[in-house]
């Protein structure tokens, strides 16, 4: 008997890991793994960028001061940003959102917006890539959800989609809009 | 890297000149058969050259074509040490010293700005994990979270090779028995 549980031991084992990896390659869905959350809670380091068509730029200045905001990276040439593009015209009637346009010629990025809309507030213009590293930026689209005090909330590397937007962004906008700035 | 590349394109283009003087020799009189070899493409010397011409120049520009190196080459050599620590987050299993994604290309060149303005490699690196994570560090840093990630290997050989050991020395003397 003894030996018996012995040798059925090694199978145990295995089947008990096996029973740890599918469940953490399993569970949680895809949405989880797009919230990055290094960054959470730290202020949202921007660069001054030259803004797109206006001749203020684009500064740090603008988040923060009491006032939840979304960023949104984006680019012309971007297949998932055009999906998403669709969302955040309606997330634009809720919140106000600034758009970074990474690594795109500014020709490129107004013919963009004037095909689909425009639903940023300002945009600053990144040509070179240079808040690639400052913001942990890993690809386009990527969007952050700054709350009153200009600390990142949310920084959310996958395009948006309709249910997230209802979900995830909607909801936490507004607890973070009840919030009181410190 | 691109040194490397270009010694190696340097190596081919002068093979492909012996090619060539051989090819000349063995070329056909007039009114004999050709020789079957220059019938291939790739053997005919304007092929090769053409060849050697498009590896030597165009490849190695596009393959990071955003990268300027650091005039000073202890500079430079740091950077380059230090691009093999760093992972490329898009592509995960590479290093950004071997990778020509956007990202990579932006991380390298704030790498060496860093670098030009005096900070020292563990900062560069801290301040990198900091952002992005530890999963930016090729190695990631030994910590409470790690532990297992770093030792879970060993222990998995020590129960086995434990295992192997006690079964061997055990078993035999039983089944000469």
């Amino acid at each position: 008997m003894n030996s018996n549980i012995l040798r059925m031991l090694p199978l145990l084992i295995l089947f008990v890991l096996s029973v740890a990896i599918a469940l953490g390659l399993f569970s949680g869905d895809d949405r989880d793994k797009a919230i990055v959350t290094v960054n959470q809670g730290k202020k949202f380091s921007a660069y001054e960028l030259p803004s797109l068509g206006k001749n203020e730029m684009f500064t740090p200045q603008l988040f923060g001061g009491g006032r939840v905001l979304v960023v949104n990276i984006f680019a012309s040439w971007c297949e998932p940003c055009a999906t998403e593009h669709e969302v955040l015209m309606k997330l634009a009637h809720k919140v106000n959102i600034y758009g970074i346009a990474w690594k795109d010629k500014p020709a490129d990025t107004i013919k963009y917006l004037q095909q689909r809309g425009n639903p940023f507030q300002q945009i600053g213009v990144d040509e070179a890539g240079i808040t690639t590293v400052p913001m942990a930026i890993t690809g386009v689209p990527e969007t952050f959800v700054l709350d009153k005090n200009g600390a990142i909330a949310l920084h959310y590397k996958a395009p948006i989609t309709e249910e997230t937007m209802t979900k995830l962004f909607i909801p936490l906008i507004s607890i973070l809009n009840d919030k009181r700035a410190e | 890297m691109i040194n490397a590349l270009n010694k190696l394109n340097l190596l081919i283009y002068l093979l492909h000149f012996k090619n060539w003087e051989f090819l000349k020799c063995v070329r056909p009189l007039r009114g004999e058969k050709s020789d079957f070899r220059s019938r291939f493409l790739y053997t005919h010397p304007n092929f090769s050259v053409g060849m050697a011409i498009v590896f030597l120049w165009i490849f190695p520009l596009f393959a990071f074509a955003a990268d300027v190196p650091l005039p000073d080459s202890g500079q430079e050599r740091r950077a380059q040490e230090l691009f093999k620590e760093i992972r490329c987050m898009v592509c995960q299993g590479q290093a950004i010293s071997d990778s020509n994604a956007e990202v990579a290309g932006d991380i390298r060149r704030n790498i060496r700005q860093q670098i030009t303005s005096g900070m020292s490699e563990e900062k560069i690196k801290s301040e990198l994990a900091q952002r992005y994570g530890d999963v930016i560090l090729m190695n990631p840093p030994f910590k409470t979270s790690t532990v297992l990630l770093w030792l879970g290997p060993w222990v998995v050989l020590l129960i086995g090779g434990g295992a192997a050991f006690f079964y061997f020395h055990g078993a035999k003397p039983k089944k000469r028995l």
